[in-house]
């Protein structure tokens, strides 16, 4: 059994990077609760509550400070070590940032970019399709069954994203429920998943830090023999096919990117 | 002017490029100047994705002439720090990596 924990990264509106990232970790169950208790163990080392989350975003808890920057910093350097050493498989998507905002003109005139059902439904079809349909070929090829944990839909398109789920799997394939809608994204797993996509998505932007050789091995990639390549397995860019020449350069832009920094050594 | 250029420096943990130029005016004044661009700008202004060393000498030659073209104020400070980027997020990422990990080993 694997479980694959899907969440989408950086759905603000986000000139800095003109893409939207979804998707997540591919976890064996056999080494669920290794990784639990490894976060766990970090946790400890630099004297974190256990409760507390460690996410990509070092926020405020319970009333409590964001954690020294220094030991949040060397903490996700670590849990991705972690994530380096296990067995996860990621499979992600990236698709332009249009899919998921229009431009809304405000009274003053002012454009504003704004996320509404319609664009939402688009944005979380567009990566499930990708990403569960990239899992389920996945599990075929491990001959595995599978369990999807995603972030719960909001509650305008919950209906109609229940009912894509099932028309994407009508009988299922190797998943065994189309996708488990979780409304509390704080489990061990969620928190290695947020600073894995985290880590992919600021690796990505102009001059940041370049985390990608570290998890490098972790992206589904083609079968041994093959030339090895994470594109369209475990990293997608949309649209397939770009019909407008800006999207085409933008699109070749981030996948010369992602290949420049995960051969970097 | 008299101009000693420095190394060209890939960093391949911020996929971009620096290298430390020093000025010196007729008058004596000198200047360092620390410029790093991401392959996202040399890549969009050079038009090509293959930053040989021959494209790379030619582009730290257009960043001297820039330099040498405003004149001897530049030698009012001692040392300048020019970000190459595309974008505002990348100016602030490559100014504050020229700031913590390249201007402290000079």
């Amino acid at each position: 059994m694997r479980l694959f924990i899907v969440d989408d990264c950086n759905d603000s509106w986000d000139a800095k990077m003109e893409f939207f990232i979804y998707g997540g970790i591919v976890v064996p169950e056999s080494e669920a609760k290794t990784l639990a208790e490894g976060l766990l163990a970090l946790k400890k080392e630099a004297g974190v509550a256990k409760e507390r989350p460690v996410k990509w975003t070092n926020n405020k808890w319970n009333g409590e400070e964001p954690l020294d920057p220094e030991i949040h910093a060397d903490l996700k350097e670590k849990i991705l070590a972690l994530v380096a050493a296990s067995g996860i498989k990621i499979i992600v998507c990236a698709s332009p940032q249009t899919f998921f905002h229009r431009g809304a003109v405000k009274k003053s005139g002012e454009v504003k970019m704004v996320i509404d059902a319609e664009t939402l439904k688009r944005t979380q079809k567009y990566g499930l399709n990708d990403t569960l349909g990239k899992f389920n070929t996945f599990l075929e090829q491990e001959g595995e069954l599978g369990f999807v944990l995603a972030d719960e839909f909001v509650d305008s398109i919950k209906g109609e994203m229940d009912g894509h789920c099932f028309t994407l799997f009508p009988t299922h394939g190797q998943i065994i429920h189309p996708v488990v809608q979780v409304d509390n994204e704080e489990s061990h797993l969620h928190q290695i998943n947020d600073v894995v996509l985290g880590a992919i998505y600021f690796s990505l932007r102009e001059m940041e830090h370049n985390f990608l050789p570290v998890i490098r091995d972790n992206f589904w990639m083609t079968t041994p023999g093959e030339y090895p390549s994470i594109l369209h397995k475990g990293f997608t860019i949309f649209p397939l096919m770009a019909k407008y020449p800006h999207i085409l350069k933008s699109k070749k832009n981030l996948q010369d990117k992602l290949l420049r920094l995960i051969s970097a050594v | 002017m008299h101009v000693t250029k420095g190394s060209l420096n890939r960093v391949i943990s911020r996929d971009s490029y620096w290298t430390p130029i020093r000025l010196k005016s007729s008058a004596n004044k000198e200047t360092l100047l620390v410029v790093c661009a991401s392959h996202e700008y040399l890549g969009t202004l050079l038009k090509t994705n293959d930053l040989n060393a021959k494209v790379m000498g030619t582009w730290v030659d257009s960043v001297v002439k820039e330099w040498e073209s405003k004149g001897d104020s530049i030698f009012k400070q001692t040392i300048h720090l020019d970000v190459k980027a595309v974008t505002e997020d990348g100016y602030k990422n490559g100014l504050s990596f020229l700031k913590q990990e390249v201007v402290p080993n000079f």
